[in-house]
């Protein structure tokens, strides 16, 4: 099927190492949880135009155990609160989340952590 | 003048909640203003474009739409609950690859907005099966909402996520589950449907929300660590220390 090949097209010309792009929705969260990789959190970030760093990492992981814990992908304000019982003041305010993921960061960033997209406002 | 909200969450196809309702803001007098009507649960399969009923009846859609239309009431269905059952409009639709099928007049609206009812309205009346149950009103509210579980676990966890949806949005929310309710707070009970959320995972994360003001009334073996036991006589006390109320 033509449809089977176009979804199978190797990325061609990146640093990341896997060889198929992974499925997205029409936002761009991936369609299936278990593609994601460090590698996929790059490749999602970029389309983003977001280049990650160690801050970003910082609350990728936290997410990602955020959702291992309690199946949701959390708004901001349940966010803010789980990352400043983990990391402290400094890194869990609202202002310090926009610079990194701008405009909406608890979807944002949900999405290049690999969670479903959140609904529901939770 | 009075605000005031209403909140439905039966079918429309099987009570007269909606019906009930429908009446009441025909009914009103002008000095009511109507801030919202929102849908939720079965509640907006009201929403959905293109029914049938039997020849001579009015859908209920139609009710809604007329009575909306004389009353300047907005008729926000919760867009959460509302995909899950099928229901899209035209930018949901372009989302998830499908096609609208809105009834004109129906939004679909996040949580924030029944958080937004909950802060602003005088009064947020539900309609139930056996109609509208008006509760006493503190003035000086512990909470600004109360949610009041007496039915078993649903396959979704809707009514958690209601409160905690309102608490994301600032508002200040305490559960209290009785009679069948009380099943909710089963620890070993798993997700109710296939890939579905646990509630017990739900009840986790309620401390995130804070809102983790829990009360059981009765004794149970079933429960909660956090819940506070209570009896009908401090459920009653509870119950004028609070805004607004809503029972599941």
């Amino acid at each position: 099927m033509l449809t089977d090949l176009l979804i199978c097209v190797p990325v061609a010309a990146t640093t990341w190492s896997f060889s198929l792009k992974p499925e997205t929705d029409n936002d761009g969260f991936l369609l299936h949880l278990d593609d994601w990789s460090p590698d996929v959190a790059h490749w999602l970030a970029e389309a983003e135009g977001i280049v990650l760093d160690d801050r970003h990492w910082q609350i990728i992981m936290a997410l990602r155990d955020f959702y291992q814990e309690y199946n949701i992908s959390p708004a901001m304000r349940p966010l803010s609160k789980y990352l400043k019982g983990r990391y402290g003041a400094d890194v869990s305010g609202s202002i310090y989340l926009l610079t990194l993921f701008p405009q909406s960061p608890a979807k944002l960033a949900a999405k290049i952590a690999g969670l479903p997209r959140p609904e529901n406002c939770l | 003048m009075s605000r005031i909200s209403l909140f439905l969450n039966e079918s429309p196809f099987l009570y007269r909640s909606h019906i009930e309702a429908i009446d009441y803001l025909r009914a009103g007098d002008d000095n009511l203003i109507v801030e919202r009507v929102f849908f939720y649960q079965d509640a907006t399969l009201v929403a959905l474009d293109n029914q049938r009923p039997t020849q001579g009846q009015p859908s209920m859609t139609a009710l809604w739409q007329e009575v909306a239309d004389r009353r300047n009431a907005p008729l926000q269905v919760c867009i959460a609950n509302a995909i899950r059952r099928g229901l899209f409009d035209a930018q949901e639709a372009a989302r998830y690859d499908t096609r609208a099928n809105l009834a004109a007049g129906f939004e679909l609206t996040g949580l924030g907005d029944i958080a937004e009812a909950v802060a602003k309205s005088d009064r947020l009346l539900q309609f139930q099966p056996h109609g509208l149950v008006i509760h006493p009103q503190s003035d000086n509210p512990k909470w600004d909402l109360m949610i009041h579980i007496t039915t078993p676990p649903t396959l979704d966890s809707e009514v958690l996520e209601l409160g905690m949806a309102c608490a994301a949005f600032d508002q200040t929310v305490c559960f209290v589950f009785s009679e069948q309710g009380l099943q909710w707070l089963n620890p070993d009970l798993g997700a109710q449907r296939p890939g579905g959320k646990s509630p017990a995972k739900l009840f986790s994360a309620l401390n995130m929300y804070d809102c983790d003001d829990l009360f059981v009334v009765g004794a149970s073996d079933s429960m909660h660590a956090a819940a506070q036991v209570i009896d009908a006589d401090g459920l009653a006390d509870l119950r004028t220390r609070c805004r607004h109320y809503l029972e599941f």
